[in-house]
């Protein structure tokens, strides 16, 4: 069997989410583990504090937000940038929903003035989850004030997956996060090598899912 | 995952397939060949004996004929298949060729002057290795009497044999099986879709046409991989309809379908 040192493709991802989904692991579910390892590590390392959250709208915010209703007992505030009607996808708009009726307070940030600095730079930990391994295109506003206020920031940060901004073949980007952890799921990536602070961990696709063959092997 | 079809490209741009095939049979090379239109090549050309071209012609008006020399595929013909091989992006090879010893001594020559070549069937028990830009495609009995190896009932134990022969071969390894072994020496990967409907004659035929469609656009594990997985669902399909009934050109009717998400 290949170790966690195994390195995976932006490619291989998006195949490997549509094999899991046809061998009888929904997104919705990796999206749940995923979420709840996040909070798990920020567990062991804070008992308490306030989080900022900073997410986008396609599925690494979505992983977010699930962290964030994992992390009870903190006090956690999630920054999406954008509208929420926007979420791009049913998962990530399913976990932003479930979080309405809890503590966590919600705020769209639908340009770059409504970034609640202060809260932000007076948080104990910063969570990116802007962009995930499937970022294409240029950086936008408000993502970009984003990226630049968290890495301005004295604060205890932790990147979803990647640092966002980072392109996760090449470890290139116009502007990328520089994050104090990554959490990255399921197998490294090559972008992440030699980055320091990496953790790899498991949300639960099956073994089946790279091992046999699937619509994702031929479906982009 | 296979490569997006370019809205502006033109006729021949998603593959021209050489199917050489044809002699002791003459179903096979025309099954090959429209399994690889129905899976998307623009241009499929059938290669055949002249005893079977015609017949072969008469199949389909959508194929296009090169008729060889004699009643066998022989090394008489390698001049003609070499000017064919030029024009065609990948070639197809074995299907309905026959056992004989003048095939076998073309096979031998043809192989080597492909860029990329699909070799199933009868061209399986000619070839020489390492083989380079090569898939193979053969069932149990025919890679256990190509590499003189004995296969593992374990699926783990036999996968490793295929990827470590993969690896010292050079070719991409499609093992044919209830679970379809893939292999480029570096990954392995299995498929499970098919059915024992599929053991009925000419299945593989079909299967080694839609590799060749794939392999014109992707890589040689990416056209095997996905290839035995499109074969093996439209094979599916085709079971649902007609159950054991179900027929190679059953299987050639669902391709469409199972390249749909």
């Amino acid at each position: 069997m290949e170790s966690v040192t195994e390195i995976i493709t932006s490619k291989q991802i998006r195949a490997i989410d549509i094999n899991s989904e046809y061998v009888g692991i929904p997104r919705l579910v990796l999206m749940e583990n995923a979420g709840k390892a996040v909070a798990n590590v920020v567990r062991e390392r804070f008992d308490k504090g306030k989080i900022t959250i900073l997410a986008g709208r396609g599925n690494n915010g979505g992983d977010a937000f699930v962290a964030a209703r994992h992390l009870k007992g903190f006090d956690v505030q999630v920054m999406l940038l954008g509208s929420a009607d926007d979420i791009k996808t049913k998962e990530a708009k399913i976990n932003w929903d479930r979080l309405k009726d809890t503590k966590v307070t919600l705020a769209e940030v639908r340009s770059s003035k409504d970034l609640d600095k202060t809260y932000i730079m007076d948080s104990d930990v910063i969570i990116d989850a802007i962009f995930g391994t499937g970022i294409t295109g240029k950086i936008r506003e408000p993502e970009a004030t984003a990226i630049d206020l968290i890495n301005a920031s004295n604060t205890f940060v932790i990147s979803i997956d990647i640092p966002s901004g980072m392109n996760p073949d090449t470890g290139k980007g116009e502007k990328i996060v520089h994050p104090d952890l990554t959490i990255t799921f399921h197998k490294m990536k090559r972008g992440l090598i030699g980055v320091p602070n990496v953790k790899v961990v498991d949300i639960g696709i099956p073994e089946e899912a790279e091992l046999l063959a699937g619509p994702g092997d031929f479906r982009c | 995952m296979l490569a997006p079809r370019n809205s502006e490209s033109h006729k021949g741009d998603n593959g021209r397939i050489l199917v050489i095939g044809g002699g002791a049979y003459v179903g096979a090379p025309a099954l090959t060949a429209l399994a690889a239109l129905r899976a998307g090549a623009d241009i499929v050309t059938v290669a055949a004996p002249s005893s079977v071209s015609g017949i072969i012609a008469s199949f389909s008006p959508n194929l296009i004929i090169s008729s060889l020399t004699s009643d066998v595929l022989v090394p008489d013909d390698v001049p003609i298949i070499t000017e064919l091989i030029a024009k065609h992006d990948v070639v197809v090879i074995g299907m309905g060729l026959g056992k004989s010893e003048p095939a076998a001594r073309a096979v031998r020559a043809i192989v080597p002057l492909c860029k990329k070549v699909v070799i199933d069937a009868d061209a399986l028990s000619a070839l020489e290795f390492p083989l380079q830009g090569a898939i193979i495609t053969p069932h149990v009995g025919e890679f256990e009497s190509l590499s003189n190896m004995h296969l593992p009932k374990d699926l783990k134990k036999r996968t490793e044999m295929i990827k470590k022969f993969a690896k010292d071969s050079g070719a991409v390894v499609l093992l044919k099986g209830k679970m379809d072994i893939i292999s480029d020496g570096e990954r392995a990967k299995i498929n499970k879709t098919g059915n024992p409907g599929m053991t009925v004659g000419g299945t593989g035929d079909v299967l080694a046409g839609i590799v060749g469609a794939l392999y014109a656009t992707n890589s040689a594990f990416e056209a095997a991989l996905v290839g035995a997985f499109i074969n093996g669902r439209a094979g599916d399909f085709a079971f649902n309809k007609y159950g054991f009934g179900l027929l190679a050109t059953d299987v050639i009717d669902n391709i469409p379908k199972a390249m749909k998400p």
